[in-house]
């Protein structure tokens, strides 16, 4: 295959990855009103493109546009070389378009109604790559009534391919023309004429000046369409504006232009609907982001505020430390005297707390026993008793009430502003829902900081407890156990025996008894301070980790989803509009046709809005 | 003579700074100005000007881009005063030739209202590119005494500040040269334009240019009579020009006359062949001086007079338009008014037992001498010994905090579920499509405002001093209660019981009353008309109150109905505070969330009753009836 029959056929792909792209893109479900808005431009695109993609090879359709009086039909006239439109001086004469096409070209194709056209079948050689329509001026309606001219041209236009632009010296900066056409020109190439070139002063140059602000004007033609006309039929040579301009028409604009054309028109009507959106979209896009910073600042504030309450939490709950923090020791430490004492000790804790667990106060003591533990404890909560707990736990925990229903409030006006429907926030009971999420919001934010505590305590644990610490305390231990045993022995064994000494009374037990609970209570004591030194710092340190941990989700997570779609579709229209605006580079057409001028407005987006902000 | 239409300026005055007041009172309303009304700038242009002066005449030609406007001026004037140029849309200011000594006699910064008015140096000038609007004016020998001739920019091009100029010159002008060519008989907007001229009477001579002779004489009627049927246009005077720019360069361009009667159908028109077509051109300037200019101002100055007073274009256009927005407003705030903003069902109360502590307080205040000493002793005492007591009962009850910072929040609380309500509220009516009230709400619902509203009523909110309220309500009320009651000291003695009874259900609503439907209905509950904020408290509440106010007698027979009476009389306490506290949400709310917005929504629909209202309605009225007698003494 020959590598332009290639290049060709990418190109194609092209276009048809970037039409597949677009409607999928146009079909995503959205909450966000102007993204809804721009798909709905899109979907009415689709169908435009279908027809010019199932055209793509059929002759291209080339229409007059002008002021009335401009000599549209008779440039029609002169361009087949014969009286076949009505040009008079009743203005506006023609008020029926006239369509002229050769025999041989299949009509049907083209998707267009006849019976508004009279056709005109002609056996000429200029039509066999062009389909002619002369079409109604749209410049003497005042109103946009059903049968006016500019009602009939706008119903014609978007079937064209091709603009022939008429226009004459007292017409070329009509306003109204000058309106339509700008319009007219989107998806369509031009051709500039200026006739009456046999009455008027060539103004070329300054109509050319004036074109240039909106299209890419290649050449205009200075035609005087009566006498070319008169010159082919008195088969005089014709001159030479108008020879060029029936060259192009008949010759150049042959199958491989053909092409061309359809092509560009094609991408520059998916361009100029991806601009369209595109504007609406970063037009509208700073409310979505108001939402969201404020989204995030609720998050912020929340985090924070729990961890707040969090830290002074835990900085009460001495007991619950020390517990931890034994059995965490005496786990490490294994069997050996002093650490089966620590075990006795925390295991009567531990069955007070059992009991005292499950009128646990607040979240922060379950975040305390264990990530595990608590856990559990939660799962088993939420089961029996689902909402009136929780939203006491939630209102010991500093998100109450009215702190959600002040989150709602605002929320609801930015979402509002921000034109998100409001089905996903609003209405009744949709504090129930929101304190459901809080709930959540709360549990992540205590696993969180269970796991993290469970860190701590094995931290702490491990600097204060090592093999030095375990010596001491243990011989500590052991000396009174062991000088209790050699004096009970030594009493026992030598004194009672060998000296006749009493045996020692049982009020030596109670009081080596008493001194034993007061020892052992003392060593306790002492090595839990010991444990727990450096824990405010660490609880310090943990409740500023937590307020800047970011948890998966906020209180909102459904308003934030949105707007990370909206950023999504913005993107990827963004990238869309920059494929396309890359294709229409490759495209663009021979210079002999003018344009609708190439805007870029993908770079200029980009630089307006850093969209990274919102990370 | 136009003396008679001097009556008329007196009316013209008077009407034009009614309408400037009116407008100031209109702002609200989202109206469009005076300014850019044909009918205002009639009246500031033609008829303000020109009633009270002698008569002159102003000719202006005027037609689409590149017509030849400037070379039928030049002819006109027979010099080339203004440059030409075969590009479209060159002549972008109006330049008039002034005779001898008018501006003397004439202050010309007045006929030209609104044009900078500068001495014409060179053809050149009308060509530059200013964005204010300029005037070129030149003194001519040549020019009969009281006419001013102008050339005109044109009323087609991508110019459209051109457009503005040319109106403004046809809007004070009393002959139209309308200069046509077949290309833009039937353009939109030059239709456009003319129709407006026909409508206030202009006089007009048609010159179609650039004819292609002799083979357009069979059409140029035919074209013309288009243009006459589709603007309403009746030229006194037609000429037709030749299609020859080297005529016109050289100002040797002919006019023909030609008689034109046009006809209705589309047939064209008969050449009259009593008047046979000439070919002897005519000179233009002649034409013109030979015009009866003071027929001719009656006649404009009487359109204008009429445009100004009629129907569908004038000032009674523009009444009714004010009429039909104020009644939009009224509808709006219908919808507001309507709506009973906020509903609260359960407004929180203090604790009971708060209230008879404050009773307590008071009722210690009260005595003198050494009564009070001995209670203060006792009382002291009391605490003393009770204090354990007390602990472990609030304890118990759970209510660690001070009951009045209970309450801060409760209260708060149902602040914000009102605000909430009152949002949602909002925002249904902003949906229900009333497109004023809309735009209005639009911002006060979104984000940032309610976050300033929630900030603002939350520092309000925890500035209160609450304990310092209740107690001057229980002073006001105690003090009334003593000096009219006699149940007052079984009242003192049964305080303690009185603070087990239950706390009654209070509910309120909150309207936030423009006028309207329900304005009216509750006027009565109106408390302060600055507020405009109905507060309802009701409830059981009702039937307590009822109790205290009737049943005075009644209950004091026997103690036994006595707690029914006092409890009554504990159940006021409460309703008062809340309605105290009511009053300061609902007045918080007016000030800082719907701000001035009611106030606004009654002047607007209060409008057409306003004086200037009137005023302007009767001027129009008075105009009328002074046309009127003009006409039957004509």
């Amino acid at each position: 295959m020959p590598t332009s029959e290639i290049a060709q056929i990418e190109m194609l792909a092209a276009v048809d990855r970037l039409i597949h792209q677009l409607q999928s893109w146009s079909e995503q479900k959205t909450d966000w009103k102007t993204a809804q808005q721009c798909q709905a431009v899109i979907h009415q695109l689709l169908p435009r493109l279908d027809t010019l993609r199932v055209r793509l090879q059929s002759p291209l359709v080339i229409a007059t546009f002008g002021g009335t009086g401009t000599g549209k039909s008779s440039l029609v006239n002169a361009l087949i070389g014969s009286y076949c439109s009505p040009s008079g001086r009743q203005r506006p004469t023609t008020t029926d378009p006239v369509l002229i096409a050769h025999p041989d070209t299949d009509l049907d194709r083209l998707g267009l109604d006849l019976s508004q056209f009279q056709v005109e079948q002609k056996e000429l050689d200029q039509l066999r790559n062009i389909i002619l329509i002369d079409c109604p001026d749209p410049d003497t309606s005042e109103t946009n009534d059903q049968s006016s001219n500019l009602t009939r041209l706008q119903y014609i236009i978007p079937l064209c391919d091709i603009l022939l632009y008429t226009s004459t010296q007292q017409k070329y900066r009509s306003a109204r023309v000058a309106e339509e056409l700008k319009e007219a020109a989107i998806g369509r190439r031009l051709i500039f004429v200026q006739t009456h070139a046999g009455l008027d002063e060539d103004i070329r140059t300054d109509w050319k000046q004036q074109l240039s602000q909106q299209f890419d004007v290649p050449e205009i033609y200075f035609v005087d369409s009566v006498r070319a006309l008169e010159d082919q039929l008195a088969d005089r040579p014709l001159q030479k504006d108008f020879a060029s301009l029936q060259n192009i028409l008949s010759t150049q604009l042959g199958k491989s232009e053909r092409l061309q054309v359809r092509r560009a028109n094609l991408l520059e009507l998916i361009q100029n609907a991806i601009n369209h959106c595109s504007d609406k979209i970063n037009i509208n896009l700073p409310a979505i982001r108001e939402l969201e910073s404020f989204l995030k600042q609720q998050h912020v504030s929340l985090t924070r505020q729990m961890s707040q309450e969090l830290r002074t939490e835990l900085l009460t709950s001495r007991n619950l430390w020390e517990r931890r923090l034994l059995s965490c020791v005496s786990d490490t430490w294994g069997l050996s005297p002093f650490s089966t004492m620590l075990r006795v000790y925390n295991g009567l804790g531990n069955f007070i707390a059992s009991a005292s667990l499950f009128r646990a106060r607040n979240s922060a003591q379950v975040a305390l026993i264990g990530a595990l533990q608590g856990a559990r404890w939660i799962g088993n909560r939420q089961k029996e008793q689902a909402t009136e707990n929780r939203l006491n736990r939630i209102g010991s925990f500093g998100l109450d009430d009215n702190k959600l229903r002040e989150s709602q409030l605002l929320i609801d006006g930015y979402a509002q502003a921000a034109g998100l429907e409001s089905q996903p926030v609003q209405h009744a009971g949709s504090l129930d829902k929101l304190q459901t999420e809080a709930a959540y919001f709360e549990e992540q934010f205590l696993y969180d900081a269970g796991s993290k505590i469970d860190a701590i305590i094995a931290k702490l644990t491990r600097k204060n407890s090592g093999w030095f610490t375990r010596a001491v305390y243990e011989t500590l231990f052991l000396s009174l156990v062991v000088y209790a045993l050699i004096r009970i022995g030594k009493n026992f064994f030598y004194d009672s025996f060998l000296d006749e000494n009493n045996i020692l009374a049982i009020d030596f037990y109670v009081t080596a008894g008493v001194i034993f609970l007061i020892w052992t209570g003392f060593l306790v004591m002492m090595f839990t301070r010991k444990l727990k030194r450096g824990l405010g710092l660490e609880i310090n340190q943990l409740s500023d980790d937590l307020a800047n941990a970011k948890l998966s989700q906020g209180l909102f997570p459904q308003l934030e989803q949105t707007c990370q779609q909206a950023h999504a579709m913005q993107h990827s229209l963004e990238r869309m509009g920059g494929e396309v605006h890359q294709l229409r580079n490759e495209v663009a057409t021979s210079n002999i046709l003018g344009a609708w001028k190439v805007t870029d407005p993908v770079t200029d987006a980009d630089s307006k809005t850093p969209h990274l902000t919102s990370q | 003579m136009p003396s008679i239409l001097h009556n008329f300026s007196n009316t013209i005055h008077q009407l034009s700074e009614n309408l400037l007041a009116l407008e100031g009172e209109t702002k609200q309303l989202d109206l469009t100005g005076l300014a850019g009304r044909e009918w205002f700038e009639i009246l500031q242009r033609k008829l303000i000007p020109q009633l009270s002066d002698n008569v002159y005449l102003v000719v202006g030609v005027v037609g689409g881009t590149n017509i030849g406007k400037s070379v039928i001026f030049n002819h006109l004037v027979n010099q080339q005063t203004s440059a030409i140029s075969p590009l479209a849309s060159q002549t972008k200011h109006p330049v008039c030739l002034v005779p001898q000594n008018f501006e003397q006699k004439h202050d010309l910064e007045k006929i030209f209202q609104g044009f900078k008015l500068t001495p014409w140096s060179a053809p050149e000038d009308p060509l530059i590119e200013d964005e204010q609007h300029l005037l070129f004016w030149k003194n001519s020998e040549s020019l009969a005494p009281n006419l001013l001739v102008l050339d005109t920019p044109d009323i087609d091009s991508d110019a459209e500040v051109n457009w503005e100029r040319a109106e403004r010159i046809r809007q004070s002008a009393d002959v139209l040269v309308t200069v046509l060519t077949q290309q833009k008989y039937n353009d939109a907007a030059v239709k456009k334009f003319f129709r407006e001229a026909a409508r206030e009477e202009k006089v007009i001579i048609t010159i179609f240019n650039q004819c292609q002779l002799p083979d357009d004489e069979n059409y140029w009627r035919l074209w013309l009579n288009t243009f006459c049927q589709e603007t309403g246009v009746h030229p006194e005077l037609v000429f037709i020009a030749p299609n020859d720019r080297q005529a016109a360069t050289s100002l040797q361009l002919p006019f023909y006359p030609r008689t034109f009667e046009p006809t209705p159908s589309h047939s064209i028109p008969e050449t009259d062949l009593d008047t046979a077509d000439t070919d002897t051109s005519a000179n233009l300037m002649n034409v013109i001086s030979q015009l009866h200019f003071g027929e001719i101002k009656v006649q404009t100055l009487k359109g204008a007079l009429k445009y100004l007073v009629q129907q569908n274009t004038g000032v009674p256009a523009y009444l009714r338009e004010i009429k039909s927005r104020s009644h939009e407003f009224r509808s709006a705030s219908e919808l507001l008014s309507e709506q009973e903003l906020a509903e609260i069902d359960n407004w929180p109360l203090v604790s009971n037992s708060v209230i008879v502590d404050a009773v307590r307080n008071w009722w210690q205040s009260q005595r003198e001498g050494w009564s009070a000493q001995i209670h203060g002793f006792y009382n002291t005492l009391g605490r003393g010994v009770l204090w354990p007591v007390r602990y472990i009962h609030s304890l118990a009850a759970e209510e660690k905090r001070p009951p009045m910072e209970l309450y801060r929040e409760q209260e708060w609380s149902v602040v914000l579920q009102t605000v909430e309500g009152i949002y949602d509220r909002l925002t249904l009516v902003s949906e229900l499509g009333n497109e004023l009230l809309t735009n209005r709400l639009k911002t006060l619902l979104n984000g940032t405002s309610r976050e300033a509203l929630l900030k603002t009523l939350h520092e309000e909110h925890a500035e209160i001093d609450f304990t310092a309220q209740l107690e001057q309500l229980v002073d006001s009320e105690m003090t009334f209660f003593r000096t009219e009651s006699p149940q007052y000291y079984t009242f003192m003695k049964q305080l303690d019981r009185i603070a087990a009874v239950a706390r009654p259900a209070l509910s309120v609503g909150l309207f936030f009353v423009g006028f309207g439907a329900v304005g009216h209905a509750g006027s009565q509950l109106v408390t302060d008309t600055m507020i405009q904020s109905v507060v309802n408290v009701a409830g059981d509440v009702a039937g307590g109150a009822a109790t205290t106010t009737v049943g005075e007698t009644a209950v004091s027979s026997t103690t036994a109905t006595g707690v029914g009476f006092l409890e009554a009389k504990f159940r006021r306490f409460h309703a008062v505070f809340a309605q105290k506290r009511t009053e300061w949400l609902a007045t918080a709310i007016r000030k800082h969330l719907l701000k001035s917005l009611p106030e606004e929504l009654k002047s607007a629909v209060e409008l057409p009753n306003s004086q200037y209202y009137q005023a302007v309605q009767n001027s129009v009225s008075e105009l009328e009836q002074q046309l009127n007698e003009l006409h039957i003494s004509i």
